[in-house]
């Protein structure tokens, strides 16, 4: 009898011990996590290369009356370009990230000059293009609580934006021969904090960046021959995000967003155009996870807003775990 | 169900929901000698955004039933002008704004009764009710920039809406062969409308700074349009089906009145490829995303676009 129930203890004692064995994941898991199951920060030796393709259209804007209107001059512009994003993990809960856009921006405008006295009609068109490297970006992300235990963590990170984009208008030959810039011309530092929580298939996470400007100078308009003191305005972006799995490999992200931007100074006073701006944003992002590589789409679309830009933008982006 | 093990029309008892956004770049047209327009250089290029709304059910494993609809938002921009006269200058911006739901759908299909294995064929018809408002809704012109009574700028804002205004009957058939991974689709569209329809033009006049307007009626007959559209699919994985279509459409026989006179519409024709896929997510949600290219075309705009559609599939009455 007592070598029977030793025998039910020690078969008890191994179904127990095989029922409270988690599965180990192994470096190469590590790098397959989606977007949901990935921790806040990339692990301690991981690195992430990709490139996102974004691109707009200027159709509408907010105007200071919250209306989304049309603009009204004939005119066709678009702002597309490559972001490269590098990604690395100093420690499990240390990760620095760098990001070198090139952009590249085309606006076109059409009109017909009329003078009845002469009796003449002129085609007047010019196509204002640019290319080339915009401002970059280098950002430190702390966990400052742990996800490990919890699956829980609160995220602290600092940003720093070089102006390393050209800031002033370039090839000047004239009012609408030029190459329009596309850096901003200033350094700007961004602080913020980001709460997240995975509950599988779910995560949830919730965010707040404030962005100071510092001051810069540049020239404001092609004609002009020196440049002009100016600081933009200091922005708040906050959001809130759900994201859950469709499948084991494909995620719907969810997000909510809203970006305050304060009145922009030009030679330390406030000007009488300026206007405090603000968007709230929806953007679904489908995000594809296959092995070590990612791929998503997302479209960011303004839905309220005032003295803004109203047009969707697209954004594919592609990203591989070394 | 993977693309190559389905047939053409929905099983018993299924319903599926389909969901779509096209979002499209009309940046190009081709005029009546098939040569290509831009339409930037001409100052009208425009972007468009439709969402897509369909419903289907199958009655039986053969016959199936469905409606669809849209809504779609374009602004399309025409040349700025500018008359100078002296140090006076009139500008003059127009735009012609597409905005609203779309008529309402109601097909019926019904296909070959044997289970399918390699080959289908089915047979569709139905009805594009005018639920939508046709008519142009009242222009909102405004004057804007104003500097003297001989400097300032006109806006001119038209507001239309998308319906047809009439019934259009339309009749398709298809047919679908697989081979292994491999298969074949081609179909065949022809819609025509009921009867002719009426609507208005706005006309406006300026007085100071204010428009007034009043609508002329007028008669038109919507065009008659033929669609051809092939495919060839691969499926490369139980839940990845790749694409390649092809899409031929030809519009003829409408007319349209102005001062009393008749005028046929010009008659236009189209022709697309659209690679894509089809994801299977998971049994009941379905993604498929294509892009529309347009080869030739003659008298017609030639939208780039894309589009994505989330499909939900489910058997709602099953226990």
């Amino acid at each position: 009898m007592k070598r029977i129930v030793n025998i039910l203890i020690l078969t008890l004692a191994t179904l127990v011990g095989y029922g409270q064995t988690e599965k180990q994941l192994v470096p190469s898991d590590l790098k397959q996590l989606t977007v949901v199951t990935e921790p806040s920060t990339l692990y301690k030796g991981f690195f992430r290369a990709g490139t996102a393709l974004s691109y707009a259209v200027v159709d509408k804007y907010f105007t200071n009356d919250r209306n989304k209107e049309y603009f009204l001059n004939s005119a066709w512009a678009t702002n597309s370009g490559f972001n490269f994003i590098f990604q690395y993990g100093i420690t499990d809960r240390f990760q620095v990230e760098a990001a070198f856009p090139l952009a590249s921006n085309i606006r076109q405008s059409e009109s017909r000059l009329y003078v009845p006295s002469a009796d003449t009609t002129v085609e007047y068109s010019f196509t204002l293009k640019s290319k080339g490297i915009g401002d970059c970006y280098l950002t430190l992300k702390y966990q400052i609580m742990n996800e490990k235990a919890s699956n829980t963590s609160l995220i602290g990170s600092i940003d720093v934006t070089i102006p390393t984009g050209e800031k002033n208008p370039t090839y000047i030959k004239g009012e609408t021969d030029y190459d329009p810039p596309l850096g901003n011309g200033c350094f700007a530092t961004t602080a913020g904090l980001r709460f997240r929580k995975i509950q599988y298939p779910y995560s949830y996470s919730g965010y707040l960046y404030y962005t100071y400007q510092l001051p810069g100078s540049k020239i404001m308009d092609p004609s002009d021959t020196r440049e002009t003191e100016f600081k933009d305005g200091n922005h708040l972006d906050a959001g809130v995000n759900f994201s859950l799995h469709l499948n084991e490999w494909i995620a719907l992200t969810n997000e909510a967003n809203l970006y305050y931007r304060s009145k922009d100074k030009i030679d330390g006073k406030i000007p009488d155009y300026a206007n405090i701006s603000w968007a709230v944003s929806y953007e679904p992002r489908l995000v594809f996870q296959i092995k070590r590589f990612r791929i998503s789409e997302a479209v960011r679309i303004p839905v309220f807003g005032k003295s803004m830009g109203a047009d969707p933008i697209y954004v594919l982006l592609a990203q591989y775990v070394f | 169900m993977p693309y190559n093990q389905r047939p053409l029309t929905l099983y018993k008892g299924q319903l599926q929901i389909n969901a779509g956004y096209q979002f499209a770049v009309r940046s190009k047209s081709y005029n009546a000698d098939g040569e290509k327009i831009s339409l930037k250089t001409d100052g009208s290029a425009s972007i468009m955004h439709t969402y897509i709304f369909e419903l289907k059910y199958g009655i039986t494993d053969f016959i199936e039933i469905g409606m669809n609809s849209y809504y779609l938002r374009n602004g399309i921009r025409s040349e700025s002008g500018v008359t100078l006269s002296g140090s006076d200058a009139v500008t003059t911006n127009s735009l012609n704004e597409y905005k609203g739901f779309g008529d309402l759908t109601l097909a019926a299909a019904f296909r070959i009764p044997i289970e399918y294995k390699s080959y289908d064929v089915s047979l569709k018809g139905g009805i594009t009710l005018p639920s939508a408002e046709h008519q142009p809704s009242e222009p909102t012109h405004a004057i804007t920039d104003y500097v003297s009574p001989n400097t300032y700028t006109v806006n001119y804002h038209f507001n239309n809406n998308n319906g047809i205004g009439v019934p259009i009957y339309f009749f398709a058939g298809s047919a679908k062969i697989t081979l292994s991974k491999i298969s074949l689709e081609a179909s065949g569209n022809y819609s025509f409308p009921a009867k002719e329809g009426e609507s208005i033009r706005w006309n406006w006049t300026l007085i100071g700074s204010k428009f007034t307007y009043n609508s002329i009626p007028y008669n038109y007959l919507p065009d008659r349009t033929l669609t051809i559209n092939g495919s060839v699919h691969y499926q490369a994985a139980g839940w990845l089906d790749l694409f390649l279509s092809n899409y031929y459409s030809k519009t003829s026989s409408g007319w349209t009145e102005y001062y009393n006179l008749k005028y046929a519409n010009p008659e236009t024709a189209l022709f697309t490829i659209e690679p894509g896929f089809e994801l299977q997510v998971s049994p009941s949600l379905t993604i498929y995303q294509y892009a529309g290219f347009h080869l030739t075309g003659t008298n017609t705009d030639a939208p780039f676009y894309l589009l994505t559609t989330i499909r939900f599939n489910m058997f709602p009455f099953w226990k």
